[in-house]
């Protein structure tokens, strides 16, 4: 039930912020709504789960930092360090999945490479992504096997437009690192020595350019637009053009669906910067034709 | 402004008044039920706007003398609490949309802005008449939705409750959805005949201070009113459909209704005021003989509350989840009102310093705006404190705080014009002392109905409560009898101004020797108001003239 909790803490903090946003702004009615269809559950509560299971949560910690400083290996054996794929304008989509995962890790991924697939941003390019493995069994050679196997699939989906493995590196660790990025991100995993497999959650996450937690996406499938969207609140505009912002606008995540959705404080954004602009314009046409029209009078008067 | 500046230097310059013209005036112009009905006569469709508002002030007068009637005991006697929720909603939905938004604006600024401005009517006739049809259309959905049973949630409509009462909030938000429109229609008129229909000669700093009163209102109708309007349409939707957008069950958000309604509503305080404001302003400089001790700082300050006045919307939400910066700034900005306020209460008393005053009911109106507004002002920085807003939020001070400064302010400016303007309305006199009688009774009645609440809600007893403790008695009662000292009093003055109707004194063109333009006509101006367009020479305050003089300076052509 904690999750439920945090949730809810998310919709507060974010009705907040955008309050904040509203009283900058002040014109307009700017403000935090949800405006979205009903809200299932918050899963895991009453349904009965194995033991270890119950260690599979994510709690989330929206706008914390990850350490930039741990070190991994990559798929070539070399050692690499988190903040290799943070910086510039370029948001990162962070995945934990270990490789010989018999079932959801699997999932995720394909899961996310089908979203990515259909996106006109190209990887690499807009955006980074990256794959850690929270097994510290996994190596070098099987990081390099699953990344060829991803990054082919990602390239079908892309019409075969080559996808490089600088995009989407996959890279190994050890247990302390690996825990320290877990704890980082709010991901907790449990290994159930029964079956030698781990019980984790399927999500992936949205990092800044700078390594902060932007966006949870929980599930196997992660639809085009809410990664779009994920990846342009996560640039904080830096990527996409002028009507990606006009779409971001009007869409906000909705903790309760845990998906995009229209947001009624976007719609009132452009409704009142359509007001704005009406009665602005009017105003002003009718101001500058006034000014116009007396100093003709006073030419007028100085002829006669 | 066409008709004003086209060629008319060739006319022969006579000194002719304005006033020896013969033409039919604009009540027997045309005869008949249609001609009424189809006019495009600003001054007809004010007198319109002017019946219907004022059967819905009686209507709405009639639901708060109920109201009062119940609270003067602390049990229940007259009414169910179901019942009293409704009326209670009606009254403030009546009394807010039907009468004190369109009150001065439709009825007096219809008819004398094109007057004063020296124009034959206002820039789009038909989208006039068209706005009081739809007024009208307004007024019948939101006063059926009453007929359906009413609502019970207040004239706030506070979500998520107006989203799952079972009550007829949608015909009522409908209704106030196409009342909301009118207000556009009639602001969006007042603005552009402000600026194209201005007679010649009549520079900005020669406009009539009512006029840019009505300027101020009707940009903040224009930026406010369709917020409104999307608002209060969610809550219709919501209300049908359930989308949850204002019930946190389903993701949404309750505060964002209050937010919403707020960016509307507050800045709709301001429309209220402003034109009661603008009809003081006339009221002082005729009734002093005075210009206005500084005219620039009358309309710089009604611009100022117009612009400042949409950054206060926050005060209203300061126990409702706002951090305390935010309610600072907003308490801050509030109080921003005050200053605007202030200036405006200064130089009105300024402006009577040695005039030559004379003693009349809209003088008597006056003097009472001016106490039950510095009164509600004041208590308005006092709430607009977010310390003190914690203790008084949500009770009886607030009811109060709110009726005297809308109320108290838009019904005696209000009061105060019906009596100024109608020798020009309707070419009569009425009884000056019965007027004075009234204006009395309607000062003493309100404040003995609003001051006890201020004690009231000091002492802990919550706002819209049906049923009290035994110790609020004594104040209730108190203020049930004030209200019905007003209901009478404004009985009285309505009596009054209808026996004038009848049998009235004539009046001559300008009874109160003003020197605004709107008295330059003939007593009951004709159909287009002016035979020739007029060419204004001189100021609207300008007693320094001589009566000739000042009439020579308003000539034709």
């Amino acid at each position: 039930m904690r999750r439920g909790t945090v949730v809810r803490l998310a919709v507060v903090r974010l009705a907040v912020a955008l309050a904040l946003t509203g009283v900058g702004l002040g014109a307009g009615a700017a403000f935090a709504g949800q405006g979205g269809p009903a809200a299932a559950p918050p899963p895991g509560g009453a349904v009965a789960l194995p033991p270890v299971a119950r260690g599979a949560d994510i709690e989330e910690r929206l706008g914390q930092a990850v350490r930039k400083d741990l070190a991994f290996t990559d798929a070539a054996g070399r050692e690499v360090r988190l903040g290799d794929y943070l910086g510039g304008d370029r948001p990162l989509v962070l995945v934990l999945a270990y490789y010989r995962c018999p079932a959801l890790c699997s999932m995720v991924l394909r899961g996310l490479v089908e979203g990515l697939g259909r996106l006109s941003f190209t990887p690499g390019d807009e955006y980074q992504v990256l794959t850690v493995s929270f097994d510290p069994r996994d190596t070098a050679a099987a990081a390099a096997k699953k990344q060829a196997g991803v990054l082919a699939e990602l390239s079908r989906g892309r019409e075969g437009a080559a996808v490089s493995p600088k995009a989407w590196p996959f890279v190994v660790g050890k247990e302390a690192e690996i825990g320290a990025l877990a704890a980082d991100l709010g991901f907790q995993f449990a290994f159930d020595p029964a079956t030698e497999q781990y019980a984790h959650p399927a999500a992936v996450f949205v990092l800044t350019p700078d390594g902060r937690i932007s966006r949870y996406l929980y599930g196997a499938d992660y639809p085009a637009r809410d990664l779009r969207l994920a990846l342009l609140e996560a640039s904080e505009g830096k990527v996409g053009g002028i009507v990606d912002r006009v779409i971001m606008t009007c869409y906000r995540y909705d903790p309760a669906t845990r998906r995009y959705g229209p947001a009624i404080s976007g719609f009132f954004r452009l409704g009142s910067v359509g007001i704005l602009a009406t009665v602005g314009t009017l105003l002003a046409t009718l101001w500058h034709r006034d000014r116009k029209q007396r100093r003709q009078e006073r030419e007028e008067a100085g002829h006669e | 402004m066409s008709h004003a500046l086209t060629g008319d230097a060739d006319l022969p310059q006579e000194a002719v008044g304005p006033q020896e013209t013969h033409e039919v005036d604009y009540l027997r112009a045309e005869g008949g039920v249609r001609s009424w009905l189809l006019t495009t006569d600003h001054k007809r469709i004010g007198l319109m706007f002017y019946g219907l508002v004022v059967l819905f002030l009686i209507l709405g007068g009639l639901f708060a003398m109920v109201l009062r009637a119940e609270l003067i005991t602390p049990e229940p006697t007259l009414i169910e609490a179901d019942t009293y929720n409704r009326m209670f909603t009606l009254h403030g939905v009546i009394m807010v949309w039907m009468f004190m938004i369109p009150s001065i604006p439709n009825v007096f600024g219809n008819f004398v802005l094109p007057l004063m401005l020296g124009a034959k009517d206002l820039a789009f006739p038909r989208l006039n008449l068209l706005s009081l049809y739809v007024f009208a259309l307004g007024s019948v959905v939101t006063l059926g939705g009453a007929a359906l049973g009413g609502t019970d949630t207040g004239w706030t409509f506070y979500a998520p409750y107006s989203t799952s009462t079972s009550t007829a909030v949608v015909p009522v938000v409908a209704g106030i959805f196409i009342l909301g429109v009118s207000s556009i229609m009639t602001g969006l008129n007042f603005i552009v005949t402000t600026h194209t229909m201005r007679a010649r000669g009549m520079s900005w700093t020669r406009v009539p201070l009512f006029v840019w009163a009505i300027y101020a209102t009707s940009v903040i109708i224009l930026f406010a009113t369709p917020v409104l309007g999307m608002s209060i349409t969610l809550v219709g939707i919501d209300h049908v459909y359930h989308f949850g957008i204002f019930d946190p069950r389903l993701g949404g958000d309750p505060v964002l209704f209050q937010h919403l309604f707020w960016f509307y509503s507050h800045p709709a305080v301001y429309i209220m005021i402003l034109p009661a404001m603008g009809v003081i302003s006339e009221v002082v400089c005729t009734f002093t003989h005075k210009p206005p001790a500084s005219y620039k700082a009358i309309f710089i300050s009604s611009l100022g509350i117009a612009f400042v006045g949409f950054f206060t919307w926050g005060h209203h939400m300061f126990v409702a989840g706002m951090s305390t910066f935010d309610a600072g700034v907003f308490g801050i900005l509030s109080m921003f009102v005050a200053i605007f306020s202030a200036i405006k209460v200064f130089t009105w008393v300024a402006t009577m310093h040695r005039g030559s005053i004379q003693f009349s009911t809209p003088m008597l109106y006056f003097l009472s705006f001016l106490f039950l507004f510095v009164f509600g002002g004041m208590t308005g920085v006092a709430v607009a404190t977010q310390s003190l807003d914690v203790h008084w939020h949500d009770t009886y001070f607030v009811v109060a705080h709110f009726h005297f400064i809308m109320v108290g302010a838009t019904l005696t400016g209000f009061l105060a014009a019906a009596h100024y303007w109608f020798p020009k309305m309707f070419g009569c006199l009425y009884s000056e002392r019965v007027g004075m009688i009234g204006a009395t009774g309607v000062f003493c009645g309100f404040f003995l109905t609003f001051f006890p609440q201020f004690l009231l809600g000091n002492a802990g007893m919550p706002r819209r409560y049906y049923a009290y403790p035994e110790r609020f008695q004594w104040l209730n009662a108190l203020s049930s009898g004030g209200a019905f000292l007003l209901g009478g009093a404004l009985l009285l003055t309505l009596v009054n101004l209808l026996v004038a109707l009848k049998r009235g004194r004539r009046a001559d063109g300008n009874p109160w020797t003003s020197r605004s333009f709107e008295w330059m006509t003939p007593t009951l101006p004709p159909k287009h108001n002016f035979a020739v367009p007029p060419r204004i020479g001189r100021g609207p305050y300008d007693y320094h003239l001589t009566e000739e003089e000042a009439h020579a300076r308003v000539s034709p052509g």
